[in-house]
């Protein structure tokens, strides 16, 4: 506890130093909390398109029942696929009649005969679509097969991206910070040299003395994570209702509460571990010269 | 206790700070280092605290050469030796107290048994009244007493005193001194380093190891067998020692009736 309290006292009477490091640390987490709620919206973004359906099979006016149901379970028998839907004529002409029930001309000038049958095949994942469009143009009957490969490469593809640049930044920040903390700490530590001689010499250990710069890293880890996971906070809450408006029926929004603690008590220790490791680097370095 | 067997320091080729120098200093033994500046009194030190290692030669303490320690054990070697240095080297950001306290707080006392031997630290170096004040709002003499008591709070073996008055007027000087014999007859090894000629005439009779440039050229007491055996380190509260005149103008060897500063000490005390 007096190693504890030698590390508050340090940065009390250093607050420029202690406050540069706590920004520094406080912009990384931030930037990691707000990337990591990002990347895992944005897997639920792609999960929700993932899960409807993705290709769809129209078949010729005049293909038969039984075809089309062999058809149907050929697909379904895959395993890459997760789900397959028959539209028969008699559906078609529901789900049409649904859609344009504001316009009765269409409606009577539409029957069930002109309607060609469907089936919906949902993938596994994203990169399973091509495979299933592929199978599906080699049964007969088909006349045409549709899926928007395009939304989703294009989501994929934004998604990597987003991954990416979070990854790269955070792991930017996150050597900034370290080499932050590293000097911030590492100047303290040659302030206090003589001190730091007087203990040795007197038969102090080596981590007796580096204890105090241990929790002083610890100290600007976690509060940095703290107060960094709070602007995020705040950030989503301010965000929130454009982003419902936005994403529309995909359920992304609110965030549960579990996810946000498990993420501020995974950033928090990680915290913690490097500024205390921070800490022992600075310390050590400084006394072995 | 300590054994220099053929002690050379040399920094770089031909730069010797000592030169084959060999004596031994048994327990409760009170040494005179003397010698001008550069004769390698502080050499000696530095050796002993393992702060340095010798070019050639061999050094023991107690039963341990130091060259066989690994560098994690010398923390232990050391608090086995109480240093105090000319500057007085005292935190300054700590009060008298928290530098006194230090080296307890290093070996992990518990916070009561801080706080008692503190206390009998204080009154030993007659500082009870200073304790909460900083290095910087004290004299020179005041600065070296906490130096002493903090060189006392583990209860070491041995006290090595560097030039601990060279910063201080002739009369604090002789009072530093007798504190220092006051802490030998109690049982403590000590050496003193010192060119101080108004101490080492108040001490006349004492052992006095004499370097010249780094070789051991007097050593007043060669060939004869040390005058005390050790005894348990105590401190007497009651009569401390105050540097007033009139303790600066008493015999150096005064007794008085000590009480204890180490729990396990509290018996059998000279």
């Amino acid at each position: 506890m007096k190693s504890f309290s030698s590390a508050l006292v340090g940065m009390r009477r250093s607050p420029y130093q202690s406050l540069a490091a706590v920004i520094m640390v406080t912009l990384t987490f931030f930037v990691g909390y707000a990337f990591s709620l990002f990347i895992i919206g944005a897997e639920r973004i792609l999960q929700y398109f993932e899960t409807q359906p993705q290709v769809i099979a129209f078949f010729t006016l005049d293909a038969d029942p039984t075809t089309i149901e062999t058809a149907a379970k050929t697909m379904q028998s895959k395993s890459y696929v997760e789900k397959v839907t028959v539209v028969d004529k008699q559906k078609a002409l529901e789900l049409y009649q649904q859609d344009n029930q504001d316009d009765p001309l269409l409606l009577e000038l539409v029957t069930a005969e002109i309607l060609p049958a469907s089936i919906e095949v949902s993938g596994k994942t994203a990169a399973d679509l091509p495979k299933i469009k592929e199978d599906l143009n080699q049964i007969s009957q088909i006349d045409e097969v549709i899926f928007q490969q395009d939304i989703i490469e294009s989501l994929t593809s934004w998604t990597r991206a987003v991954r990416l640049i979070g990854l790269g930044s955070t792991v930017v920040l996150a050597v900034s910070s370290f080499l932050t903390v590293l000097v911030i700490i590492g100047i303290k530590v040659t302030i206090k040299k003589q001190a730091i001689n007087i203990m040795r010499m007197i038969g102090a250990t080596r981590w007796y003395i580096t204890l105090p710069f241990f929790y002083e890293g610890m100290v600007y880890g976690l509060v940095g994570s703290l107060i960094g996971w709070g602007f995020m906070y705040g950030l989503l809450l301010y965000l929130t209702p454009w982003l419902k408006n936005f994403l529309g029926s995909i359920a992304v929004l609110p965030v549960p509460w579990e996810l946000l603690g498990l993420q501020l008590a995974a950033g928090s220790f990680l915290g913690m571990v490097l500024g205390g490791l921070t800490g022992i680097i600075a310390t050590r370095r400084l006394i072995r010269r | 206790m300590i054994v220099f067997d053929k002690v050379t320091k040399r920094f770089g080729d031909d730069t010797f700070a000592l030169h084959d120098v060999s004596f031994e200093v048994d327990p409760g033994e009170f040494v005179f280092l003397t010698g001008p500046s550069g004769s390698g009194k502080t050499t000696v030190m530095r050796l002993l605290t393992r702060e340095y290692t010798p070019s050639e030669g061999e050094i023991t303490f107690g039963e341990t050469p130091l060259h066989e320690l690994k560098s994690n054990q010398v923390f232990q070697h050391r608090r086995q030796i109480g240093v105090i240095f000319q500057d007085y080297k005292l935190l300054s950001d700590s009060n008298v107290w928290e530098n006194i306290a230090l080296p307890l707080y290093i070996i992990g006392k518990s916070q009561a048994e801080i706080e008692s031997r503190v206390t009998d630290l204080l009154k030993l170096v007659n500082l009870v009244d200073k304790a909460y004040l900083f290095p910087s709002q004290l004299s020179g003499g005041e600065a070296q007493r906490v130096s002493i008591a903090r060189a006392l709070a583990t209860g070491p073996r041995v006290i090595f005193a560097d030039e601990p008055t060279g910063n201080l007027d002739p009369e604090t000087s002789l009072s530093i001194a007798k504190l220092l014999h006051k802490i030998n007859q109690l049982g403590t090894t000590v050496l003193l380093a010192t060119h101080d000629t108004g101490v080492l005439d108040s001490l006349k009779s004492e052992r006095r190891l004499h370097l010249d440039k780094g070789k051991l050229v007097k050593d007043s007491h060669a060939g004869k067998k040390p005058k005390r055996k050790p005894v348990p380190v105590k401190v007497d509260p009651e009569q401390p020692d105050t540097p007033d005149e009139s303790d600066a103008k008493k015999d150096p060897t005064d007794d008085h009736q000590p009480t204890e500063v180490h729990v396990e000490n509290l018996d059998g005390a000279k």
